[in-house]
């Protein structure tokens, strides 16, 4: 049992390993420059993406002779077909090798300079002087190349998703910058001695994404997510006190059709189609409406993150984000919903216009969104509403957070004016 | 140049295109979702990018993938990514000896 945590221990270790590491690593002196060491760097690559041993088929030695066990499994990279003892970690580390070493031998990275272009397995099998890799150097010594450490990822995934707003339940987990950036559900429950008032809120959506195999091509997809929001914010008066009592209460529940398609490789499409019944419990309304959703995604102008500063991945991004709306719908129980009463049938065309701005420092763990809904009712009342978000990261995945969020205009659902100030605990999954 | 070089040349040159451009500085350790900020729609524009790149190399390679790998691949290195992609690419014309 401790053997195999020790194991697991590491493989995590040898995972945060850099690569290319410090030239100290895998550079000799040779012929009056320093170069790398061929049997060092594979090597150095086996220890950071570890190969089982045992898969690696018996005969090397007299097709390579002379070649030590690391350079051989990197030379050969057919050594996983039909190799029953090459698990799917081993692949993944050829995989790994093999791809680190290409962009090496391409001359891509700083510090180290190839003398001829050389595939991976012709290069790794030679002396250390056939096609050289150079380790440059300054005055100032060794030139290190970008990236001291690996972090991996942390796996998140799953069908179930809580959000703010049933609008953001189309990006996963796994999408991070972009979960990021999403709205966060809230529950909280404020006194307020000065004002004389206690107000409860809770609003959020949770849905169930399920994946279908259509449109899969070219990371093409169709994804359905059934999904239930609420939203409902209850103030309360003291004795005596001069605040009003107020309530906003509704449940809605819906299936978001969401698809995204490719035209480009600089330009893609989300397309999401919401039919939604949300119940007034205020004032015994039911709205029934269909939402379509376009969002274009242009590589690096919109919808798509972009570095503050060019060349620095160490600051903040910035996402614009533009998409545009349609909304029809029918009051199919009118209660004493004024609107309702005043026209059955809703139909507004608009979209949204906002900015997303997300930290990368991992020691400055905030985010800040802001957005202005526009929709012009050809049908009902016209919609204007200001969202803005500032929150600070309680944990490395971004599920929950501090946030503070002011709100003003007519509400997308409910078509109802709000004007709030909300601090509390916020939580996203 | 070999199927492996010239993935690694396309990927190299996608990630440096702009605008948005993530390299430099050209950090082989960062990952694509969460150090480069793909999402699963911008990395799939990214890899169409690549397999464009490859169909008009000399010689030209296919590479076709579908949603699965670009999920996959969220969680990938750049190191990795050009060796998944690898396991995904044929040659375009059969080789002649």
């Amino acid at each position: 049992m401790l053997a195999a945590l020790a194991a697991a221990h590491a493989a995590v270790l040898a995972q945060d390993l850099p690569f290319p590491p410090r030239q100290s690593e895998i550079c000799v002196d040779s012929g009056g420059q320093r170069i790398v060491d061929k049997r060092k760097l594979a090597r150095y690559l086996l220890t950071k993406f570890p190969f089982n041993a045992a898969a690696v088929p018996e005969g090397g030695e007299q097709i390579y002779p002379g070649v030590d066990l690391a350079r051989r499994i990197i030379a050969d990279p057919q050594i996983c077909q039909g190799n029953k003892g090459c698990r799917k970690s081993d692949q993944e580390s050829l995989a790994a090798i093999r791809g680190n070493l290409a962009v090496l031998l391409l001359g891509s990275i700083p510090g180290y300079r190839p003398t001829v272009t050389m595939d991976p397995e012709a290069y790794i099998l030679g002396s250390n002087e056939e096609g050289a890799i150079v380790c440059e150097r300054t005055k100032a010594g060794p030139v290190e190349a970008p990236g001291a450490v690996f972090n991996p990822p942390p796996k998140a995934s799953g069908p179930l998703r809580v959000r703010g707003k049933a609008n953001d339940l189309y990006i996963g987990r796994d999408q991070e910058k972009d979960f990021q950036g999403t709205s966060q559900a809230i529950v909280s429950y404020t006194v307020d001695d000065l004002a004389g008032k206690d107000t409860a809120t809770l609003k959020g959506a949770i849905g169930f994404a399920i994946p279908t195999d259509l449109l899969k091509g070219g990371g093409q997809r169709l994804e359905l997510v059934p999904y239930v929001e609420t939203n409902v914010v209850i103030v309360e008066p003291h004795a005596g006190s001069k605040a009003k009592a107020s309530a906003s209460e509704t449940l809605s529940t819906g299936l978001l059709v969401s698809l995204f398609l490719v035209s480009s490789s600089e330009l893609g499409h989300v397309l999401n189609l919401r039919p939604d019944y949300l119940f007034d419990l205020v004032d015994d309304s039911q709205l029934l409406t269909f939402k379509l959703q376009y969002i274009p995604v242009a590589r690096g102008l919109v919808n798509d993150f972009i570095r503050i500063v060019p060349g620095r991945d160490d600051l903040a991004s910035v996402k614009p984000v533009l998409d545009l709306r349609v909304a029809a719908g029918v009051y199919t129980e009118t209660g004493v919903n004024p609107l309702a009463l005043e026209d059955r049938h809703v139909l507004r065309l608009g979209g949204q216009a906002g900015v997303v701005v997300v930290s990368d420092s991992p020691y400055v763990p905030l985010s800040f969104s802001a957005s202005y809904l526009w929709l012009e009712g050809l049908q009902g009342r016209d919609i204007g509403y200001f969202s803005s978000t500032l929150t600070w990261h309680l944990d490395p995945r971004k599920y929950f957070g501090i946030s503070a969020t002011y709100s003003r205009g007519e509400r997308e659902d409910t078509a109802k004016r709000e004007d709030q100030w909300t601090i509390g605990l916020t939580g996203r999954f | 140049m070999g199927k492996l070089l010239a993935i690694a040349a396309a990927v190299t040159a996608e990630l440096s295109a702009p605008p948005g451009a993530k390299w430099p500085p050209n950090n082989l350790n960062k990952v694509m979702g969460a150090d480069y900020r793909f999402d699963e729609n911008t990395l799939a524009l990214f890899l169409t990018g690549v397999s464009e790149r490859l169909r008009s190399a000399t010689p030209a390679y296919l590479f076709a993938f579908e949603r699965d790998f670009v999920k996959a691949n969220l969680a990938s290195s750049v190191g990795l990514l050009i060796g998944n992609i690898e396991r995904k690419t044929t040659a375009a014309a059969p080789l002649v000896a």
